[in-house]
């Protein structure tokens, strides 16, 4: 008996049943593909490079790696001659913080450069006096 | 992988929940066992008053000051459904309930509604592989746009975020840059006209059950759902006008083919979807539902379809202006052109209508829509200044009508032809005695003069939005033509066509057929090639989750939209207003002479060491700038007044010292 009533149900409310079946398959699919590309590594390739605070004169920064290149090069200009440079291997998905002393450098152009892979970017601070 | 899983059944949950069930278990304690509705009908009608339903329950809540938190809006979705399980038993048991229930009653003896005719295994079948390839296509295509990237869904889920986060109902203000005596400031928040809640309370509410995040997929795919919903609609209003017609089930299985698999992308289809233009694509869904109602109390008599049809044009009203606008028109002019065609029934006609208005139901709807208007939440386009703006004479060049050969490029030209020979076959035919064929005729006609003539009707809206709103009457009007050609040489007709061999026949249509299925695919596959960026998103997304880590209450931001992706959505990071941060708009809207711009938003990223800009700075606190590297550094790096703080490929941020 309950066999036949189900059997009914389906049977008058079959495209319902069937539209339903579509349109979750459809939003399953398109939630998880852009789950994947809410994924800061998924497909992708780019780098970012940031002050740790970037209100007051701290010069601590960070490389925050998404692509394929893993080799870093950082150097720190003072004004216009460089100070001090470094190397850091950072995989990616992951991000390393560097820390650059701010002490005695009042009114002075403080430039971070990074490069990696042919692409370099960079980050300065005006040390204030203040 | 485990967590994605669990998000997704309870976003399931929740659209089920929220945009179903209540509608759905309101049908079933009005109409009992003895549903008129098919089930597609059932899954539509309870999609379309649930959303009522939850944005009246949100409106009230929050006029009464009652959170607008998960637990308030589960448990009041939950207890109305338990209620309307409950109800018929309640109405029962209690003399007083059981006299109301009487009086609003649907007869239990000699009830009757008719049914639409029923569909063959072969009709069932086409349909399935339509809706398959409706679903397909337009899932295709969102793979490359499902990613939150469009400025108007950024903007809406401002205020849908807006609403989960503060539990209330928003007031839709912003603050503009002003120019002061001698400087610039940053205005007192002003009212919005342009938002109207029902495009936002859906959003919040499932945004508030689900805690889905609103910088995802999840806004684009409830659009989705009732985009594919819109295809379904317009397949049963083909079927409900044409049920008499004997080949009204092909014609509505054409409708859904020309509204589903053809034409699934462009404008007002599954672009609408990603690009986040939700008022028009809740409006393409509640028209035709509404419509089919209507038609449906017009035909079989009966005060309860048209009382459901009144409740969800007070659903409309409260979600989308100029959908609302333009079937307001479409009615009018039903009623018009079936006055003009039916003159001598029409005492006759009028008295069948007012017992149909004189109906409690009808007059519980009319009430509830007073009160909630008045008393409850008055739509913010309500006001004479908004009313204005849509009524006049056209007052820019985009709203003095379409040329025809734009329209028939929006609509299709094949699809337009046949939409015009439908109309013409509906007047030969002498169609317009029906309630139906006058409705399809006059929704057109309407959208046509609207569009194509829009200072005949005062009407002073940019006349692509409503051309938009003359697709869906086109398709069923185009499936009208393409049907009857074909049954006009099967009929007895043929005979005084001899000349045309049934294979001839058979020929022509497949040719038009063919013709208008290539229209509509290479329709789709030009909007295919329109992709996304994610990542160029994400970083906009990064920088921005980086930024709103640090700043407070006197820290302003100002963005730019020309060459950032995703930049609606910064301020969904913030939380801090809807102008927060401000935004450097497109270049050539600062140039117009009509709506003359401040120019603060401009200097203040193009020429930041003008004395201008200098000023604005000063007046409006701007201290960090969000902008392309590629486009916009070089004038920042020039002054030492300015760090940059943040660079990625696509987004640099600038902070400017004191």
């Amino acid at each position: 008996m309950l066999n036949k009533i189900n059997k009914k149900i389906i049977r008058q409310n079959i495209l319902v049943f069937i539209l339903s079946f579509f349109i979750l398959i459809s939003f399953f699919y398109l939630a998880l593909l852009e789950k994947k590309q809410q994924d800061l590594d998924w497909q992708k390739n780019w780098w970012s490079l940031y002050f740790n605070s970037p209100k007051g004169n701290g010069l601590d920064f960070t490389i925050e790696n998404h692509s394929e290149s893993e080799n870093f090069h950082w150097e720190v200009y003072l004004e216009k001659s460089k100070s001090y440079e470094g190397n850091s291997t950072i995989p990616k998905g992951d991000k390393k913080s560097i820390l650059v002393n701010s002490l005695g450098l009042n009114d002075k152009k403080v430039v971070i450069k990074v490069t990696s892979n042919d692409k370099n970017k960079e980050i300065y601070k005006i040390i204030s006096t203040k | 992988m485990f967590a994605f899983i669990f998000n997704q059944i309870l976003f399931y949950f929740g659209v089920v929940l929220l945009l179903f069930l209540p509608g759905y278990f309101l049908l079933r304690v009005i109409f009992k066992q003895k549903s008129p509705f098919s089930s597609e009908e059932k899954f539509l009608l309870s999609l379309a008053l649930s959303v009522g339903i939850v944005d009246f329950f949100m409106l009230i809540l929050g006029k009464i000051g009652l959170p607008l938190s998960r637990g308030f809006l589960f448990g009041t979705v939950f207890l109305f459904i338990v209620l309307l399980i409950y109800l018929p038993s309640l109405f029962d048991k209690i003399k007083f309930l059981r006299q109301i229930k009487k009086r609003l009653a649907i007869k239990k003896a000699g009830i009757t509604f008719e049914k639409l005719p029923r569909l063959s295994q072969k009709q069932k079948l086409l349909i399935i592989l339509t809706l398959f390839l409706t679903v397909f296509i337009k899932t295709i295509y969102l793979e490359k746009t499902v990613f939150p990237t469009s400025t108007d869904m950024g903007h809406h889920m401002y205020w849908a975020k807006l609403i989960t986060t503060s539990e209330q109902l928003p007031v839709y203000v912003e603050s503009d840059i002003i120019q002061t005596s001698g400087g610039y400031a940053i205005s007192q928040p002003e009212p919005i006209a342009d938002f109207i809640i029902g495009e936002h309370l859906i959003f919040a509410a499932l945004g508030s059950l689900t805690k889905a995040d609103f910088v995802s997929a999840f806004p684009s795919l409830v659009l989705l759902l009732f985009n594919i919903a819109t295809a379904l609609a317009i397949f049963v209003l083909a079927r409900q006008i044409f049920q008499k017609h004997p080949q009204g089930s092909n014609i509505a299985i054409l409708a859904l083919f020309l509204a589903g698999p053809l034409f699934a992308l462009a404008s007002p289809q599954a672009k609408f979807v990603s690009g986040g233009v939700i008022g028009n694509t809740l409006g393409n869904f509640f028209i035709p539902i509404i419509l089919l109602l209507l038609l449906k109390a017009l035909e079989q008599r009966k005060s309860v379809f048209l009382s459901l049809a009144l409740f969800l044009s007070l659903t409309l009203v409260y979600t989308h202006h100029l959908s609302t606008f333009v079937f307001l028109f479409s009615l009018i002019s039903t009623f018009l052109i079936f006055f003009l065609f039916n003159l001598k029934k029409i005492p006759a006609y009028l008295k069948n209508w007012l017992r149909l208005i004189a109906s409690p139901w009808i007059w519980l709807v009319i009430v509830f829509g007073i009160w909630m208007v008045f008393e409850i939440y008055i739509p913010s386009y309500l006001n004479s200044s908004a009313v204005g703006t849509a009524v006049g004479t056209p007052s820019k060049s985009t709203r003095t009508g379409l040329s025809f050969q734009q329209l028939a490029s929006a609509t299709g030209q094949i699809r337009l032809i046949l939409a015009l020979l439908g109309m013409i076959l509906i007047v030969w035919q002498k169609r317009l005695r029906n309630y139906g064929e006058t409705l399809l005729f006059a929704w057109a006609f309407v959208i046509f003069i609207m569009s194509l003539f829009p200072g005949w009707l005062f009407v002073d809206i940019p006349s692509s939005r409503i051309g938009n709103y003359l697709i869906f009457p086109l398709i069923i009007l185009a499936a009208f033509a393409l049907v009857e050609f074909f049954n006009f040489f099967k009929t007895q007709n043929s005979s005084r066509f001899t000349f045309l061999k049934p294979f001839y026949v058979i020929l022509i249509f497949f040719i038009l057929s063919a013709l208008i299925a290539q229209n509509g695919m290479s329709d789709n596959a030009t909007s295919l090639s329109d992709g996304g960026n994610s990542q160029a998103a994400l970083q906009t997304f990064q920088a921005s989750a980086y930024l709103s880590k640090f700043t407070n209450s006197k820290d302003v931001v100002l963005k730019d939209h020309n060459y950032l992706t995703a930049d609606s959505w910064i301020k969904l990071y913030f939380m801090n207003g809807y102008n927060f941060p401000f935004s450097r708009s497109y270049f050539k809207r600062y140039e117009d002479a009509v709506n003359e711009r401040e120019q603060c938003t401009l200097q203040m990223i193009s020429t930041p060491n003008s004395p201008e800009a200098q000023k604005c700075f000063e007046g409006t606190g701007v201290n960090f700038l969000m902008i392309n590297p590629l486009y916009d550094s070089a004038q920042f790096k020039k002054n030492r007044e300015f760090w940059q703080i943040y660079s990625s490929d696509e987004i640099g941020i600038f902070y400017k010292t004191d």
